[in-house]
């Protein structure tokens, strides 16, 4: 399902997905339609754009949290041109899985844009990597990013795109256990504790960089 | 005889591009210059029969840069281009020593060619 | 000078007009032959002018008793008499008569060249002073002990010219009689130099009060040169008579010419009712009061400045800024009410020896002093607004010029590129490989990206997003993490204020970031944002290079941008130790 109000985009995304093989079964073009769209046929997952009628600024979110509650299975992609990590944490502290902040600009590559929706509806959490390299980038005084290897680091960008372990594995090319001592050292060395499930990992991820 | 011509522009994708448009439309591009004094220079070197001028450059503008060109000997034929409209430099074009001008967004062999053997008029352009 | 007592003044009153009944005894019993046709006029005016001196010197140290002059005055007085002595025909008469002969000249010069203060104020002053009391008494006492000057008999009229009457014309000066008046010429030309300087130096309302006198004074010392000189001149012995005669009437006149000078710098007490009265009328036009004010005072040059509190400065009526500080040929006197500073008038030194004076008037016009300062105050918001509100257009426009200039350079040249790549995609589409297409179209893809990137940070440039969407404390926090400098945004209220506040804040924080990191060199920044009963409080300091420059554009910007809300912009910017910038803005 497809929520944006700018018909040409909201249509480009749905080609853009058939032709990946999902099978698209509403375009809206408002919050209130796509929550009616989605009571009515509750979708496996919702790509959704930030910004809509009425004021323009953050009704997909707010969109995307009130489906967070009321239908947890519907994974929800939000598209946005804000690299904002205020947003994406909005998101995330909804407590939803199944739940993604994107760049709009990403969907200029199919791949990534269909990876997105399949990790959402799968109840998996994707993090845009430019809201991530903002955050890792950041300039700090006493960094303690400093502490970890270039490797550890690695490691934790793209745990903070909310990759799950398996996925670490296969984008950094190393083995399980090598990710899951990686993953561990990251965790001692900043201090923070490991989190059941993927939401909440992304959310401390992200909450220990912005603090 | 096909002309030979000197592109002259600071954003270097820019002068790839028009080089690879200019040559599939038939010209010879005989070199590139990022800015005034380069152009100046590369036009005593070169020799070319056409300069493709950026408006906006770095140094000196585009339109001193072509009086500039006017007063050597042999004069080569100048056309003004800019990522801006015809109509944003007024009477500024009109009054340059330069052949004609050309919108960025519309360069190709053709406009190029229509320009130069056109009346000396800039070719009009949509935006 | 103590004010002079009443019973000084007269037994002083009484001992003058008992010098000059002797000095009228001694000129007719005394012993010497004065021809008759002469007696009269020469009593006549001797004791006209003795007395003008001494009364009106009289006058003049009660009015002014701040001035030695009058006391002067009163000396030349009994000096004028005291040369009588010579016309009583016996030894001591003539010793003392000789000595005190023209001492009354010495006081003269002394009269004169310390006029209106008849105090000694400078070098010049102290050698003329004193040459000129050299030249009386110690001279003839030198001429009549080590010379032995003759001792001439009764039967003409008392030497010292002593009476006016026509010499024979005979001069058969010895060389030292030249010298010593050559002595005198050079020190009454001196004299006229050092009246006339004072003169020109002097600002309207001295020169007021010395116009009278220094005519009076020139008159006479050009008289006297003449009369010293008229044997030099060969000037006929009649006209000697005529000029001397005439130099004893100017005489005459002269100290009240002098008491006018005198007074007329003193507050006249009618100008300072007529003052309060027109105030009482009201003052419409704001150069109004400081006009009445320079006609109390007879000083057109005086100019009036309100000190504005909240300023720390001083300004004109019409609310311009000016700097007020001492000056040569300037005096300051700073007007108070309820021991508040509230103004300075501007004026010409001579009123400073005039302190009644001024805190009469100043008493006078306090009301409406304070009430036109409240009106300059005004008038300076005023033009500080339309000053910012200028500044705020300018700034606009700038903002717009560098919105397209980076529009025009950035995107908009990537876009081109981007139509270009595809239109030569187009037409390769018969004759390229599909290898050569796809590295053309990732080339306007990578472009297109470019172009996105710059679009967007233009947008966020242009419009922060979060600040209307989330709040200050957001917005501050995602300005923090794009900081080219470590920055550290404290705890923000969770709240949300007005749509001004928030932006005029969250620019202050950004442009405070941008110039802590462009030019400061600073190695951390740290953002503070809090509430209390003031309104809400914004300070960004960092440790960097300090010397920021409050004037110069951008924190002047700011200050406009603040002072629209009726905020406060401060900034402190010690050199070499960090700079602070902190915005009050009030807030319901």
């Amino acid at each position: 399902m497809v929520a944006d109000d700018a018909a040409l985009f909201r249509a480009g995304i749905a080609r853009l997905l058939a032709d990946a093989g999902f099978d698209v079964t509403a375009e809206v073009g408002d919050a209130d339609a796509l929550l009616a769209a989605v009571e009515r046929d509750p979708p496996d997952a919702v790509v959704v754009d930030i910004r809509m009628p009425p004021t323009h600024t953050a009704e997909g979110l707010e969109a995307a949290r009130v489906l967070a509650a009321r239908h947890p299975e519907v994974g929800v992609l939000v598209l946005s041109a804000h690299v904002e990590p205020h947003y994406a944490m909005r998101l995330l502290e909804s407590g939803a899985t199944g739940t993604g902040y994107l760049l709009k600009e990403r969907v200029t590559d199919p791949g990534e844009l269909t990876d997105a929706v399949r990790r959402v509806a799968a109840g998996g959490v994707v993090i845009d990597p430019g809201v991530v390299s903002q955050l890792v980038g950041r300039r700090r005084v006493r960094n303690p990013l400093d502490a970890l290897s270039e490797r550890e680091r690695e490691v934790l960008a793209v745990m903070a795109e909310g990759r799950s372990n398996q996925a670490i594995c296969e984008r950094l090319f190393l083995s399980p256990k090598t990710v899951e001592a990686y993953v561990h050292n990251v965790f001692t060395k900043l201090d923070l504790h490991q989190a059941a499930d993927a939401n909440r990992r992304v959310l401390a991820v992200l909450a220990y960089l912005r603090a | 005889m096909t002309a030979r011509v000197l592109i002259v522009d600071d954003h270097a994708p820019f002068r790839s591009l028009a080089r690879r448009l200019l040559v599939a439309g038939g010209f010879q591009v005989v070199g590139e210059a990022a800015d005034g004094a380069g152009a100046l220079s590369a036009v005593r070197d070169l020799a070319p029969d056409v300069v493709l001028l950026d408006v906006q450059l770095p140094d000196l503008d585009g339109f001193a840069v072509a009086e500039a060109l006017a007063r050597r000997q042999p004069v080569p034929i100048v056309v003004l281009v800019s990522s801006r409209a015809l109509l944003d430099y007024g009477h500024r074009v009109d009054a340059s020593t330069a052949r004609g001008f050309i919108t960025k967004s519309e360069l190709s062999g053709e406009t190029l060619l229509r320009v130069i053997d056109g009346p000396g008029r800039p070719v009009p352009c949509s935006g | 000078m103590q004010r002079l007592r009443p019973r000084t003044r007269t037994a002083v009153a009484s001992a003058g007009a008992a010098a000059g009944v002797a000095a009228a005894g001694a000129l007719v019993w005394g012993g010497y032959r004065v021809p008759a046709d002469l007696l009269a006029p020469t009593l006549v005016l001797d004791l006209a002018v003795g007395w003008s001196f001494i009364g009106v010197g009289l006058v003049a140290w009660t009015r002014r008793p701040d001035s030695r002059t009058g006391v002067l005055m009163v000396v030349l007085g009994f000096a004028w008499f005291a040369r009588f002595a010579v016309a009583v025909d016996t030894r001591t008469g003539f010793v003392v008569g000789v000595l005190l002969g023209s001492v009354h000249l010495s006081v003269l010069v002394h009269l004169l060249a310390t006029f209106p203060a008849g105090r000694v104020q400078d070098r010049a002053e102290r050698v003329l002073v004193t040459v000129g009391y050299l030249l009386s008494a110690p001279l003839d006492a030198v001429f009549l002990f080590a010379l032995g000057a003759q001792r001439q008999l009764g039967d003409g009229p008392p030497p010292n010219g002593l009476v006016i009457a026509p010499s024979n014309g005979e001069f058969d000066p010895a060389g030292i009689d030249l010298a010593v008046q050559g002595v005198v010429v050079v020190l009454f030309l001196s004299l006229l130099g050092v009246v006339f300087r004072r003169w020109r130096s002097a600002g309207p309302a001295q020169r007021r009060s010395l116009t009278p006198g220094a005519v009076g004074a020139a008159l006479i010392v050009v008289t006297i040169l003449v009369e010293r000189t008229a044997i030099l001149l060969l000037i006929p012995p009649a006209v000697g008579v005529a000029l001397a005669w005439s130099a004893q009437v100017v005489l005459v006149v002269w100290p009240l010419a002098l008491l006018l000078g005198l007074l007329r710098s003193q507050l006249d007490r009618s100008a300072v009712s007529r003052l309060i009265v027109e105030l009482g009328a009201g003052l419409p036009v704001p150069e109004r009061l400081e006009r009445a004010l320079a006609d109390t005072l007879h000083d057109p040059s005086l100019e009036l400045a309100y000190w504005l509190p909240e300023r720390g400065a001083f300004v004109d009526p019409a609310g311009a800024p000016v700097r007020v500080e001492p000056v040569r040929g300037r005096a300051l006197t700073y007007l108070e009410r309820d021991g508040e500073r509230i103004a300075v008038i501007v004026h010409d030194p001579v009123l400073a020896g005039e302190p009644e004076l001024v805190a009469a008037v100043a008493a006078g016009a306090g009301l409406a002093v304070e009430n036109e300062r409240l009106h300059a105050e005004v008038r300076s918001q005023l033009r500080e607004v339309q000053a910012s509100r200028a500044r705020i257009v300018e700034a606009a426009d700038g903002a717009r010029r560098r919105v397209e200039r980076d529009l025009h350079d950035g995107a908009q040249q990537r876009l081109v590129t981007v139509a270009l790549a595809l239109r030569l995609a187009h037409t390769q589409l018969d004759t390229a490989d599909s290898g050569e297409l796809g590295a053309l179209l990732d080339e306007a893809g990578a472009e297109l990206a470019g172009a996105l990137d710059e679009l967007r940070e233009l947008a966020r440039g242009i419009y922060p997003v979060l600040l209307t969407d989330a709040g200050l404390g957001p917005a501050l926090h995602s300005l923090a993490e794009r900081c080219p400098v470590p920055a550290v945004v404290g705890t923000v209220p969770d709240r949300r204020w007005a749509d001004a506040v928030e932006q005029t804040c969250y620019f202050v924080v950004s442009e405070a970031l941008a110039n802590a990191a462009k030019h400061a060199g600073a190695g951390q920044v740290v953002v503070d944002v809090r509430e209390d009963g003031d309104g809400l409080r914004v300070q960004v300091s960092d440790d960097g290079a300090g010397g920021a420059d409050p004037g110069g554009s951008g924190l002047r910007g700011l200050a406009d941008r603040v002072a629209t809300l009726g905020g406060e912009l401060s900034v402190r910017s010690p050199r070499g130790s960090g700079t602070r910038v902190i915005a009050t803005v009030p807030c319901a």
